[in-house]
């Protein structure tokens, strides 16, 4: 099928979104919860757009990430009411995480320099793309969730407390946009969502690794032996180069 | 898939050009980024062993990975990583019994070979031919 995005025709599949669509064309539509491995949230808004379906008298603002394709569709990502409406967004979002420099880089964009709203007392630099929430899951610990609404809305263990089913692997860190979830790595500790982890030392150099906590729960998840987690990879693909070397002197060339 | 990446270790000199021409083909951060072949040297006599990629059929990596960020490339036959799937947990790099899957601190990166796109650069300036592109 062909969808229209700015007047341009592009070749789209059943079950596509728009966001999908236009990003294959090379057309940047703004996003801040869309991450390609996780599942599609629609949560930041920030990529709606003008749709119009065949016959259909006015266009609609929908956000992309969510839109499936259909033929004939016409999508219109930046006129002057679509700007409008991500100005608004992120002049809230510039309240809400007046530090998080995705957000000011993006409102500088938009022309908003400083937010019309009354900034958070404590700002943090959490935008609640909720990433770190979905990236949890895909891992399988389930340990965090939104939390709360309005400007009181959060990521959050469950009831404010520290988080149990936390395994300390740091996926929520690292994959968070704008910095906003504190870990601290020590020698032997890692401390994250209030709680701290013991860190695996590797069986062969003594270098910290995983928690004992994220190694139990790959065991289990993915079947393999323990002893794959005992040895960091670098010892590991030492192990690897002599393996090779004793098949090559038993076999001289 | 036409072609392998053939390692013969037991023709190794242990140069460790393969890790310099990997680290200028995966530049991170402006400058040469993390090697994904690594040649182990052994001595007497001046010797080296490659360890790089098997591109397993059924790859641990593939395997945990829960966002489905590492994919077969049926074109090269290499299992890519993608940064934009990827929610840095780490597995594949805990996961694959050979090392061979490495994690970049500064860059935030999983990093492993991807044969470049089918023109491994290793093998291109290997000089005593221990990794080869063969047919």
């Amino acid at each position: 099928m062909i969808i229209a995005i700015n007047g341009r025709n592009l070749a789209a599949h059943p079950g596509e979104s728009v966001l999908d669509v236009a990003r294959r064309g090379g057309i940047r539509i703004p996003t801040l919860c869309h991450h390609e491995g996780l599942e599609t949230w629609g949560g930041c808004r920030l990529c709606v757009v003008e749709t119009r379906r065949p016959g259909a008298k006015a266009a609609r603002v929908a956000p992309a990430c969510l839109f499936p394709v259909r033929d004939g569709l016409a999508v219109e990502t930046d006129t002057p009411r679509i700007h409008r409406i991500r100005a608004m967004l992120l002049d809230l979002l510039l309240a809400r995480c007046p530090e998080a420099e995705r957000i000011r880089e993006l409102a500088g964009e938009y022309g908003v320099g400083r937010t019309s709203f009354a900034e958070r007392e404590r700002p943090d630099k959490c935008i609640l793309c909720n990433i770190c929430v979905r990236a949890c899951a895909a891992v399988g610990a389930h340990a965090i969730a939104t939390a709360g609404r309005g400007a009181a809305g959060r990521v959050s263990p469950a009831f404010g407390e520290d988080a149990v089913d936390c395994v300390g692997c740091g996926a929520c860190a690292l994959s968070c946009p704008t910095g906003a979830i504190e870990m601290v790595d020590g020698e032997a500790l890692r401390r994250i969502w209030g709680r701290t982890f013991e860190r695996v030392r590797c069986s062969a150099c003594g270098r910290p690794a995983l928690t004992d906590a994220h190694v139990a729960l790959l065991v289990r998840r993915s079947g393999l032996p323990a002893e794959t987690f005992a040895r960091c990879e670098r010892c590991r693909r030492e192990q690897t180069s002599r393996r090779f070397l004793d098949l090559v002197t038993a076999v001289k060339p | 898939m036409s072609k392998r990446l053939v390692v013969t270790p037991a023709r190794c000199i242990g140069c460790r050009t393969c890790e310099i021409a990997c680290a200028f083909s995966h530049p991170a951060g402006g400058g040469p980024g993390p090697s994904r072949i690594r040649a182990f040297p052994v001595r007497p006599p001046e010797r080296g062993i490659p360890v790089v990629c098997l591109q397993c059929d059924a790859a641990a990596c593939v395997r945990v990975c829960p966002t489905d960020a590492l994919r077969r490339d049926d074109r090269t036959g290499a299992i890519l990583h993608s940064e934009e799937h990827c929610i840095l947990c780490r597995a594949c790099v805990a996961a694959c019994p050979f090392g061979n899957v490495g994690y970049d601190e500064m860059q935030r990166r999983v990093h492993k070979c991807d044969l470049c796109g089918g023109d491994p650069q290793c093998a291109r300036y290997c000089p005593s031919r221990a990794l080869e592109q063969v047919d």
